[in-house]
């Protein structure tokens, strides 16, 4: 009998048996199924078999306890992140995460709560990048411009609440920072604008006012080495909310916005060097780019609002030009009856795209096409063949076995 | 097992399980732990059928999932997780009853090993610990009854038992884990089947009738 075990044919009956054992897998009726092993010889017992393999199948199976589960997938963690390097990674992100103090990362990782972990991340810590990347995922997991308009909202107010942490922490407020909070606000723009909702496009406007407003009290309070770069981005997103309202085209795209971090360069037929109260203060008119005398005395204000002109000039844009609702106020060379580009190059996204992250942020772009990448990509599908089986499920929730002449005894 | 939802196709979890082996062996921790929560509970249910004692099981569960850990970049991609790492478990099996004394092709009764006692009561312990909420009371008490009963199998029948029934591989994987045709398991199925089913019929004190299990 041991022998004809290990045998590789396998016997009828051992055939047979399992047959039946496919056949409740694939959910068809108990009683079919013992019927038709009745047919053979009563000898063979293969409906009591068949019972209680089905039987085995509902009860064998057991569950870890749950304080060991969490235990090992936390020790288990640790050990992977000792001996594994990240490698031929195609995520940018991952490879910034800073590989170390396992314990910690292991156990957020382990419990699954990383994301949630890490909202509170700083920019220059060390779960800063997963929370940039889970950023990412749900933008890139938002399907429609609602969606979209909606996280953006969300990642425009993390990056605003960021920037007050950092000043509030002492912490000096790097350019990179700046950009990515003026980046955040016109992808916020550019969904809102691209879901087509004009309640949206208000609160939207909304949210930029009171970043700038923000901003605005930031600069007032930060140590001066900080103000420069606060009152700036409070300007730039005014620009931006100001051009967005007036003429509902794109705002700058952000390679074109120079950035003034710092010092205000010595420019020529400057005014005043010093932008911060200028900009809080001067009264500009709703239209876009700054035109009428005011912008003169902001030489910041001018190369922002024409980075493409000739000389970085101050001069005060002619009266009639300014009054043209958004054009250019330098001597731009373009055409004034072009579609109004507010100070600047008509910038190359259209109104109704809705952009993954904006270009500032080359590895978010990554990442997100990363994501769609990989969800995309097709996989090959192994030829399995539909596997015969399977778990079985007992006939029903008790696994009594039909056969039973007497049924009175539950198994 | 294809977690649970009946519309998922094998050939979907097979997808999505290699795409977790490749990120797993590439460092990605979350994706090792999803290869961990798809697994732990079959490997864990193979190991506790095998040993019959939860301690002993908690530890020969974390061995397997270091091997497979540290092993992962060996592992050839075959279309499944499934038999290599159960195979693992087998071996891990099978290492710790020699480290303890006891040789694998042995029937493992409890009798012959001389402490019976001992057994039915990590048995019972086993159970009682149990979250019966999730395992129904009679299951719970069933499951105590048949793995004592399996314990007088041959070593290849509760490899099995323990790899079809417990942990939920099919024929043909379980075949793979144990490097056997599948026509050779499905005559140790059924060969398993009848010796359990006989014992079932001893332990309860009489030889079964025809047609009747207990």
């Amino acid at each position: 009998m041991k022998r004809a075990t290990l045998m590789n044919s396998s016997e009828p009956q051992a055939d047979r048996l399992q047959e039946a054992l496919d056949r409740l897998t694939a959910g068809e009726a108990p009683a079919a199924v013992w019927r038709d092993l009745e047919q053979g010889r009563p000898e063979d017992d293969l409906a009591p078999l068949t019972s209680l393999a089905a039987r085995l199948a509902a009860v064998a199976p057991a569950t870890v306890p749950p304080v060991f589960r969490a235990n090992l997938q936390a020790r288990l963690q640790t050990e992977l992140a000792a001996i594994r390097r990240p490698r031929n990674s195609r995520s940018a992100w991952r490879r910034l995460v800073p590989r170390l103090a396992g314990a910690a990362m292991a156990v957020v990782l382990a419990l699954g709560t990383t994301v949630a972990v890490s909202a509170n991340s700083l920019p220059g810590e060390m779960l800063y990048t997963m929370k940039r990347a889970a950023e990412d995922v749900r933008l890139a997991l938002a399907v429609t411009p609602r969606l979209r308009a909606r996280v953006h909202f969300d990642i425009a107010r993390a990056r605003l609440e960021e920037v007050q942490a950092l000043v509030s922490r002492g912490v000096a407020v790097d350019a990179a920072v700046i950009d990515a909070l003026i980046a955040a606000h016109e992808g916020l723009l550019s969904a809102a604008r691209g879901a087509g909702d004009p309640d949206l496009m208000a609160s939207a406007a909304g949210t930029l006012s009171r970043a700038e407003d923000g901003l605005a009290i930031l600069a007032a309070t930060a140590p001066a080495g900080d103000r420069a770069e606060l009152d700036q981005a409070a300007a730039d997103l005014r620009r931006l909310a100001e051009s967005s309202a007036a003429t509902g085209t794109s705002p700058i795209a952000p390679a074109e916005r120079p950035r003034v971090i710092g010092p205000t360069p010595a420019l020529p037929a400057a005014g005043a060097t010093d932008t911060p109260a200028l900009t809080a203060t001067s009264p500009l008119p709703t239209t876009a780019g700054a035109s009428g005398p005011a912008a003169a005395s902001s030489p910041t204000l001018a190369l922002l609002a024409s980075p493409y002109a000739p000389t970085a000039t101050a001069t005060v844009p002619a009266p009639a030009v300014a009054t043209l609702p958004s054009a250019p106020p330098a001597g731009r060379p373009s055409d004034p009856v072009a579609p109004p580009a507010p100070g600047g190059p008509v910038a190359t996204s259209e109104p109704s795209r809705v952009d993954p992250p904006t270009p500032v942020n080359p590895e978010a772009n990554a990442r997100a096409t990363d994501l769609a990448r990989k969800t995309s990509e097709p996989e090959p599908t192994k030829a399995n063949t539909p596997r015969p089986g399977r778990p079985l499920q007992p006939p029903g929730p008790t696994s009594e076995p039909p056969p039973e002449p007497t049924a009175g005894d539950a198994p | 097992m294809n977690d649970h939802d009946p519309m998922r196709t094998d050939a979907d979890t097979a997808t999505d399980e290699h795409r977790l082996v490749e990120a797993a062996r590439q460092g990605d921790g979350g994706a090792f732990g999803q290869l961990y929560q798809r697994y732990v509970d079959r490997v864990y249910s193979f190991v506790v059928f095998r040993v019959r004692d939860r301690t002993v099981a908690e530890d020969l569960t974390q061995d397997v999932f270091l091997q497979v850990l540290r092993g992962l970049d060996a592992f050839d991609w075959r279309g499944s997780l499934a038999p290599w790492m159960l195979r693992i478990a087998r071996n891990t099996v099978v290492d710790h009853w020699r480290r303890s004394g006891r040789r694998a092709e042995r029937t493992m009764t409890a009798v012959e090993a001389g402490d019976e006692d001992d057994e039915d009561s990590r048995i019972d312990r086993m159970v009682a610990e149990e979250d019966t909420g999730i395992l129904r009371a009679e299951h719970a008490l069933d499951r105590a009854r048949l793995v004592r009963a399996a314990a007088h199998l041959t070593e290849l029948q509760q490899q099995v038992v323990a790899l079809r029934f417990a942990s939920g591989l099919s024929i043909r994987e379980t075949a793979d884990t144990m490097g056997r045709s599948e026509g050779a398991i499905k005559n140790l199925q059924h060969h398993a089947l009848r010796a359990l089913r006989h014992q079932l019929g001893s332990d309860a004190g009489e030889a079964p009738p025809a047609g009747d299990v207990e």
